[in-house]
């Protein structure tokens, strides 16, 4: 598939995911929620608990419908999720301030970590359908017909191109440049050693890159 | 990779009422996790910790008695037959108990002990009331060897 570069499809789709970007620490993640507000949750404080739900549930929906392919078994999975951060809560030593020598996990990387958990069991047990191309097409245009054309044209190219890709391999990619973390993040997300995430992760681009090639570096 | 690809691949985004839904699923979890009945680890926790105590009280009880020294058992002394006979031909005094019975007459023979070895008769002559007792095994002695020590 061979697609021609569209110039002024980036700049409106660079937070597709809802996230604000001007709060994140990080391009593609989340504002971190404080500590106040986490001791707060600890406590069961119903306002709490919810700005902790909104503040990370399109992140938790992004890797989720990425991972597994969109469809209701993101929803449920993602309440799931919720429930097992809250109960293991009082346990979580959150690291707010980001840094490569940090010994604890973000409150966003632990929940992909619940979440990346969760993803392995689902695949393991078979409930969530194989990644469908057009289950993801029904999102509301937000551009001019033909700017959302195009775009949902690079979308299912990139969908299909990442379906290609093995389970292992699509998860350190997700979570490589939708949720920008670092091998050693991905690699304490998923469990596996730093060297096995910087292999799968070079892998699954370098695969990619032969699928999309026009795409990879002219859009 | 450019950021037109990867904005290219939306993601489902949640629903509007996820956030209430969620809250509530979570109060609600919360909740059932407090009431009593289920939370076994509590108990059984408790009722680890009392099996231990006791358990701890019990091997110390035991240790310490193990080490406590035992009771001498005390020599049994047979009175002989003159000294008997003369306790029976006494009155008895109704108000003294036995206990309080006055001590025997000098004249009569110091208690004799029931199966003393003749070498311990003859090595400690007269032994002390206070001095610990010696018990020597009793003679094994036949027609034709004795060991009852030294030969006469």
């Amino acid at each position: 598939m061979t697609l021609a570069p569209t110039a002024t499809l980036g700049a409106s789709l660079a937070d597709a995911d809802g996230t604000p970007a001007a709060a994140a620490p990080r391009r593609g993640g989340p504002a971190e929620i404080d500590e106040p507000t986490l001791e707060a949750c600890r406590h069961g404080d119903p306002a709490a608990l919810r700005l902790f739900v909104t503040r990370y549930q399109d992140m938790l929906f992004a890797f989720l419908s990425r991972s597994l392919g969109p469809g209701p078994h993101v929803e449920d999975l993602a309440q799931e999720v919720f429930l097992r951060a809250c109960r293991a809560l009082p346990r979580f030593e959150p690291s707010l301030a980001a840094g490569p020598s940090r010994k604890t996990a973000r409150p966003s990387t632990w929940i992909l970590t619940i979440a990346s958990r969760l993803v392995v069991d689902a695949r393991r047990k078979r409930r969530v359908p194989t990644l469908t191309l057009d289950a993801g097409a029904d999102a509301p245009a937000s551009d001019t017909p033909e700017t959302e054309r195009r775009r949902l044209e690079i979308g299912r190219a990139l969908e299909a191109a990442v379906a290609d890709l093995s389970p292992d391999h699509r998860d350190v990619f997700v979570l490589a440049e939708f949720h920008d973390l670092d091998t050693a993040e991905i690699a304490a997300v998923l469990g596996i050693p730093e060297g096995t995430a910087r292999t799968r992760l070079f892998r699954a681009r370098a695969h990619l890159r032969t699928l999309l090639r026009d795409l990879w570096e002219d859009t | 990779m450019t950021p037109t690809l990867k904005g290219a691949w939306r993601a489902q985004p949640p629903p509007a009422d996820f956030a209430d839904r969620t809250t509530a699923a979570i109060l609600r979890d919360r909740a059932a996790r407090r009431l009593p009945w289920r939370r076994p680890r509590g108990v059984v926790l408790a009722a680890a910790a009392c099996l231990l105590l006791a358990g701890g009280a019990w091997a110390w009880e035991a240790r310490h008695a193990a080490r406590r020294p035992a009771a001498i058992p005390a020599a049994v002394d047979v009175p002989p037959p003159a000294a008997a006979a003369a306790a029976r031909d006494l009155p008895a005094s109704p108000a003294a108990p036995a206990s309080a019975r006055p001590a025997p007459e000098p004249h009569v023979a110091p208690p004799v002990r029931a199966k003393a070895a003749p070498v311990a008769a003859s090595a400690s002559a007269a032994p002390s009331a206070s001095a610990p007792r010696v018990m020597l095994p009793s003679c094994r002695c036949n027609e034709f060897a004795c060991d009852c020590g030294p030969e006469p």
